[in-house]
């Protein structure tokens, strides 16, 4: 076979190899287009992810002590190792020194107070100058700013001269003379980046920890900030330096990143080597490295998806190309024979086919190159793809070359198998042989794709390193073999048609019947279109899948439609102010680790969290699919207790009046309140002598001011204590009776039950106290009754506890299924558990697959007002919340900026979340790939038609032109025709929604992990999306017979006389 | 005088045009009787094919007139011809005609099932056509597994299924052996005698010649004598 006769044949044979030519350009497109987003796609994801994940998931800390009399030498060395740790990235460093505490001049009670230095080498970056101007170093004194509380509360004025005494921490800070400043600036920290200041930007705090195991408080003040360096330079007296690194990711290559992330888990190692001649203790906190794990782990999943697509696609395009090669070579079957008889030897025949097939993949991967960077830059376009910042156009790489390279051979290559077989013979009887073959591959694949299904099944659910081989190759097999046996009901439905054909009296249909069970191409097309549609339908309801289980993954995330952390301690006003930006029904939360007896972590080192949060609104609060049908309200309905009444606190002061009988008793009152969301707050007084007197309570919460909004007392906690311990004899038992009453300003009295209790005393009789509300005239009296033990042991005060409602017996809560399963734990059953250093009693009121916002991991759900009393009721009146949940939040897209306007930051909507895990830059190339999946697999099951039907056309031109011959009407031949086609291709999309549903049953679910390569929670449900199903099969069947109809009428028209002195062909 | 069954007037029939045009038949005129077997005998490519084409409808004339059995078959329409060659004429082809993949009993329906015959009419018609031409116990056979002389009987067995008036065959022994050739000529000899119809087959073979009533020599697209 000369290159003579295969150009010559090539170029009268055009019409036929462009068709197939089209194929492989479709086919090896798909595969470079996949090849872009697996790899430029991939790059820009990373980037975008990058950009807009929030910094401090992208920078390390290195955190310096005992630094001794050189501070700026080594910081300047852990500058050093950081900046090499983040090579060759570029790297901008801030730095931010602290003094040690100091005394600032006593206030005019005599009070102490103390302040602290910084050293702040961006401080314009993280603050907004309020009045001044920022210091600078020069020959005088220091020139300091302050925080605009700081100067507030010291009274300090630009200008102003301030003493810090000397350092109060253990010696070994070098030199720790007081340092007067003068104060040239006062400024506002800006909303996060001061977690390194010791007050965290507030400037002052009442209650500073200090001293040996911060056993004393204080107020403090600060930073006072010098001017940059200033107060490293001085050698001594820097109790702390945090060095913060950012590297610029911006353009940064997979490489790049993966030596950073070596990089910097080799750091702390390198640090304290290059530290190691002093004694400076050293820290290396860096996100960055599980940062660029995340990212690198969400890639691989996106990237196995994608090359499930990439794999599918192939296998589509090679089966499109089978069925043309099958009917290229059975058009050149009598020209082949002519050759063998003339002496070919099947070597030549084989390389003959082989060199038109090298030249058709050179052809089509030069074509598929610039068509795969158009189809890219049109996909990265797309709006959902354009938002997560993958657009663009893209240059060819070497990854796209090699892939649509190597594609095209493989594909090409699939043309030259039928020339190394013999044609079937045209009378469509197939061999014994060659069924027993097809029968045992059939077997074989129907076995892997078995076996690759059970592995799916049973696949861990664990992180995933890379590209998951597992998941990559299974739905591909699944597929390939639900396609393969599907089609055996082809030859079940065509022999009923051949009987049913004999048995009629007409012509045409039995024709059709006849055709399509004794033509052996009218099964490869069959095959085709099975294997197009199961991948189109598979991919449309895969996509559903996948979107409708990211959904349910961030409603599980979340807990709640919009979740935001609750700042700081001082929660007072923070409900009014949820409630003001977000509106719905919100409710205060907690979360927290608890302890299960003695076990604090499960095996996998995962701690158990508590969340707590107000039942009595579950329908609107709790979000995340609960399977058989339950709902939340449902199952948290045992967790919520009776309502409590407490008392409304009015205007006017709250007034404390006691007597003590024995001896003279003071107490420390601490109420316990509620807000309008119920989030609890304790407000605190000084002490007050138990004299008979009235005392009015000035009441602080933890930030020192005094309480405001709507506010409700449920609880008086008093600690009592002897006024003259020294006249009591501590070892003597000495009992006092005390009464005292409390008078809640605006309250009325109410059915409420107040119970009051005290703690055992060991070797005393147990005395139980009283407590009742009456109405007084301008509200509502509390009233408590108790005998306390001021004498012998144990020493110490006494806590006097009175609530609106009686102490628990337990705390109900909900288990997570892995929780429940690991404790052994069952509804009913009592645990003990540990929150915080409270030791409670949880009652097992039932198992749930997961407890929102934990899913996947051991967690407890509990209502936090039965939280609240449990805790209150062993004398635990911390502030219990740590967050806020809402629901029914309109306009829940702008509700996270408002709360963050508010001072609220951090919140994050389940919508949000959804979206990101939908859309987001990491995530969004894997539906892309799909949809591209299911344009490709249209594209060519309509190709596959026309040159199944094209075939058909020259094959049958002669056998259509006897027909006419022997009186068949050109409307019956083309009838025919139709028929057939429109049995094969109903048959087979039939068929292919079979398999493409059974796929989406089984494997589609299994396919859809997290974007960690985890088992998503709750499980992922099968989709079916009916619309676009029903608009995808009545696509391909409108469009295969658009294909189909005209040749029909076409072939009748060309069958003519000329065709009569052919031989078998045109 | 009896109408003859064939009439062919000033045919002429041209492929093609201008210089590369081919003259395929010129001014041809020429009657056939009932029940008169012809001859049409002549060189490769002297029009012989093309002259039954337009006898029977399957090619139209640029020129003249074609009347068969009393229909100017020159003049119908599409249906026309459908309706002459499913009733009227019937053909047998040099390279046997049959649809490879139906077996002769279904090859030897179709005519039948064109007309619509009951089916237990249809097979028991086929089974005596298959009989009459010697492939009784053929008839599951497919064309890929029968012999040429085999499947030319086939298709002798197909045309006569339809009883026509006219049977057309194009060379029928072209591609048989002069032993198969003969059987075949002396089947379609037997069948024009037995059931009285006209036919016109084309050939080379002297023992066909030998067999007709009449011969009609055809060169460069115009008859030497009718």
């Amino acid at each position: 076979m000369t290159p003579t006769f295969l150009a010559r044949r090539g170029w009268t044979q055009a019409g036929l190899l462009a068709a197939v030519l089209a194929v492989v350009v479709v086919g090896t497109t798909l595969l470079g287009t996949c090849a872009l987003l697996l790899t430029t796609g991939q790059d820009r994801a990373r980037e975008a992810a990058l950009r807009s994940t929030p910094a401090e998931q992208l920078t390390t800390e290195v955190r310096l002590t005992r630094l001794g009399n050189d501070p700026a030498g080594a910081t300047a060395t852990a500058a050093g190792v950081l900046r090499d740790a983040l090579a060759p990235l570029p790297v901008t460093t801030s730095t931010w020194a602290t003094s040690s505490v100091r005394d600032l001049p006593a206030d005019a009670s005599g009070d102490r107070r103390l302040g602290y230095l910084a050293d702040i080498d961006d401080l314009p970056d993280v603050a907004g100058l309020a009045d001044g101007r920022w210091p600078v170093a020069g020959t005088g004194p220091p020139e300091v700013a302050v925080p605009v509380p700081t100067a507030a509360r010291l009274g300090l004025a630009l200008g102003d001269r301030v003493t810090l005494g000397p350092s109060l921490e253990p010696t070994g800070l070098g030199d720790t003379s007081p340092v007067t400043a003068v104060v040239v600036g006062t400024f506002t920290p800006a909303t996060g980046g001061w977690s390194r200041d010791l007050l965290g930007g507030a400037g002052y705090t009442a209650r500073f920890e200090f001293g040996v195991f911060g056993g004393v408080q204080l107020p403090a003040f600060g930073p006072f900030v010098v001017a940059p360096h200033q107060l490293l330079d001085a050698g001594g007296g820097v109790d702390r330096v945090s060095l913060l690194a950012a590297p610029d990711l911006g353009g940064a290559s997979a490489a790049d990143l993966a030596d950073a992330r070596a990089g910097l888990e080799a750091a702390p190692a390198q640090l304290r080597a290059a530290l190691a001649g002093n004694d400076v203790s050293s820290r290396v906190v860096a996100e960055l490295p599980a940062t660029l794990t995340s990212v690198a782990a969400t890639q691989a999943v996106t990237g196995s998806g994608v090359l499930v697509v990439a794999l599918v696609g192939f296998a589509l395009a090679g089966t499109a190309l089978g069925l043309a090669g099958r009917l290229v070579a059975g058009r050149r079957a009598a020209e082949l024979a002519l050759l063998t008889a003339r002496g070919a030897r099947r070597g030549q025949l084989v390389a003959g086919a082989a060199a038109e097939g090298a030249v058709l993949a050179v052809v089509a991967a030069m074509a598929a190159v610039p068509l795969s960077l158009l189809l890219f830059r049109w996909l990265a376009g797309l709006p959902r793809l354009a938002d997560a910042g993958l657009s663009g156009a893209a240059a060819p790489t070497p990854a796209l070359v090699g892939t649509l390279a190597v594609g095209a051979l493989l594909l090409a290559g699939v043309l030259v198998v039928p020339a190394l077989r013999p044609a079937e013979a045209g009378d469509g009887r197939r061999s014994t042989r060659g069924l027993v073959i097809r029968s045992g591959a059939d077997v074989v694949l129907a076995a892997l794709a078995v076996v690759g299904f059970l592995q799916l099944r049973g696949r861990p659910a664990t992180e995933t390193a890379g590209v998951d081989p597992l998941l990559t190759t299974a739905p591909v097999v699944c597929l390939l073999a639900g396609a393969v046996l599907a089609l055996r009901v082809v030859p079940l439905v065509a022999r009923l048609a051949e009987r049913s054909a004999g048995r009629s009296r007409r012509l045409v249909l039995p024709l059709a019947a006849w055709e399509l069970a004794r033509r052996p191409h009218a099964t490869g097309a069959a095959f085709l279109l099975v294997l197009a549609t199961a991948a189109a339908t598979f991919g449309v309801a895969f996509t559903s899948t996948w979107r409708s289980s990211q959904t349910e993954q961030a409603d599980a995330r979340v807990g709640s439609a919009l979740a935001v952390p609750a700042p700081t301690d001082d929660l007072t006003g923070q409900g009014a102010a949820v409630r003001a930006a977000v509106g719905g029904t919100i409710s205060p939360v907690d979360v927290r680790p608890v302890a299960l007896g003695t076990a604090v972590r499960t095996a996998d080192g995962t701690a158990t969290q508590l969340v707590a949060v107000d039942t009595r609104h579950a329908s609107e609060l709790l979000r995340g699919r609960l399977p058989d049908g339950r709902s939340w309200p449902a199952v948290t309905s045992g967790l919520t207790p009776k309502p409590a009444v407490g008392l409304a606190l009015g205007a006017g002061p709250v007034v404390l009046t006691g007597a003590s009988a024995g001896t003279v008793l003071i107490a420390r009152p601490t109420l316990l309140v509620e807000d309008v969301e119920g989030s609890r707050l304790s407000l605190d007084a000084e002490p007050v002598v138990l004299d008979g007197a009235p005392h009015p309570l000035s009441l602080q919460d933890a930030d020192g001011q005094p309480p405001s909004g709507e506010l409700t007392v449920v609880g008086l906690d008093l600690e009592v204590s002897a006024a003259d311990p020294d006249a009591i004899d501590p070892e003597t038992a000495l009992d006092a009776r005390l009464q005292v009453a409390l008078g809640v300003p605006g309250a009325t009295t109410s059915d409420a039950r107040w119970t009051a209790r005290q703690p055992p005393v060991e070797g005393r009789p147990p005395v139980e106290p009283s407590a009742a509300v009456s109405p007084a005239p301008d509200g509502a009296v509390l009233t408590t009754t108790a005998q306390v033990a001021v004498g012998g042991l144990p020493l110490g005060p006494v806590h006097l506890l009175v609530t609106a409602a009686p102490p628990p017996s337990g705390l109900p809560v909900l288990l997570s299924a892995d929780l429940a399963a690991a404790a052994g734990a069952e509804p009913g059953d009592r645990l003990a558990l540990l929150v915080g250093s409270a030791s409670l009693v949880g009652v097992v009121a039932g198992v749930v697959p997961y407890v929102p916002s934990l899913p996947g991991a051991p967690g407890l759900l509990a209502d936090y007002q039965a939280l609240a009393r449990a805790l209150t009721a062993v004398g635990n009146t911390d502030p219990l919340t740590t967050g806020w949940w809402a629901g029914d939040v309109p306009d829940l897209a702008g509700a996270p900026a408002r709360l963050a306007d508010a001072g609220l930051p951090g919140a994050v909507t389940a919508v949000g979340l959804g979206d990101q895990l939908r859309d987001g830059p990491l995530r969004v190339g894997l539906l892309a790939a799909v949809a591209l999946l299911v344009a490709a697999a249209g594209a060519l099951a309509l190709t596959g038609t026309a040159l199944h039907t094209a075939a058909a056309l020259s094959a049958r031109a002669v056998e259509t032109a006897r027909l006419q011959g022997l009186g068949v009407p050109r409307r019956a031949l083309a009838g025919a025709l139709v028929a057939e086609h429109t049995a094969v291709t109903t048959l087979s999309v039939g068929l292919g929604v079979g398999v493409g549903a059974l796929a989406a049953w089984l494997v589609a679910p299994l396919m859809t992990v997290t974007e960690r390569g985890t088992t998503p929670v709750p499980g992922p449900l099968p989709h079916w999306p009916w619309p676009a199903e029903s608009l995808l099969v009545a696509g391909l069947l409108v469009g295969c017979a658009a294909v189909a109809v005209p040749v029909a009428a076409v072939l009748g028209r060309r069958a003519t006389a000329t065709h009569l002195r052919l031989d078998g062909g045109a | 005088m009896s109408e003859p069954m064939v009439e062919v007037v000033g045919v002429g029939r041209t492929y093609g045009t201008g210089h590369g045009a081919v003259h395929a038949l010129q001014d041809v005129s020429f009657t056939v009787a009932p029940g008169e077997l012809v001859a049409l005998v002549g060189r490769s490519g002297s029009g012989k094919t093309t002259l039954l084409n337009v006898v029977g409808g399957l090619d139209r004339p640029d020129a003249g007139s074609v009347h068969v059995a009393g229909t100017e078959v020159t003049a119908l329409d599409d249906d026309g011809l459908v309706r002459l060659r499913r009733d009227v004429v019937a053909y047998v082809f040099q390279t046997f005609g049959l649809v490879p993949v139906l077996s002769a009993a279904e090859n030897v329906g179709v005519p039948l099932r064109l007309r619509g015959l009951p089916v237990a009419e249809r097979e028991h018609r086929v089974q005596l056509l298959l009989e009459l031409v010697g492939l009784a116990g053929h008839t599951e056979q497919r064309p890929g597994e029968m012999s040429g002389g085999q499947q030319q009987r086939v298709a002798i067995a197909r045309a006569l299924a339809g009883s026509p008036q006219l049977l057309i065959a194009d060379e029928p022994t072209g591609q048989l052996d002069s032993e198969t050739g003969l059987a075949v000529m002396a089947l379609i000899r037997a069948v024009v005698e037995a059931e009285g119809m006209t036919a016109i087959v084309s050939t080379h073979d002297p023992v066909m010649i030998g067999l007709a009533d009449r011969v009609v020599r055809v060169a460069d697209g115009r008859l030497v004598d009718a």
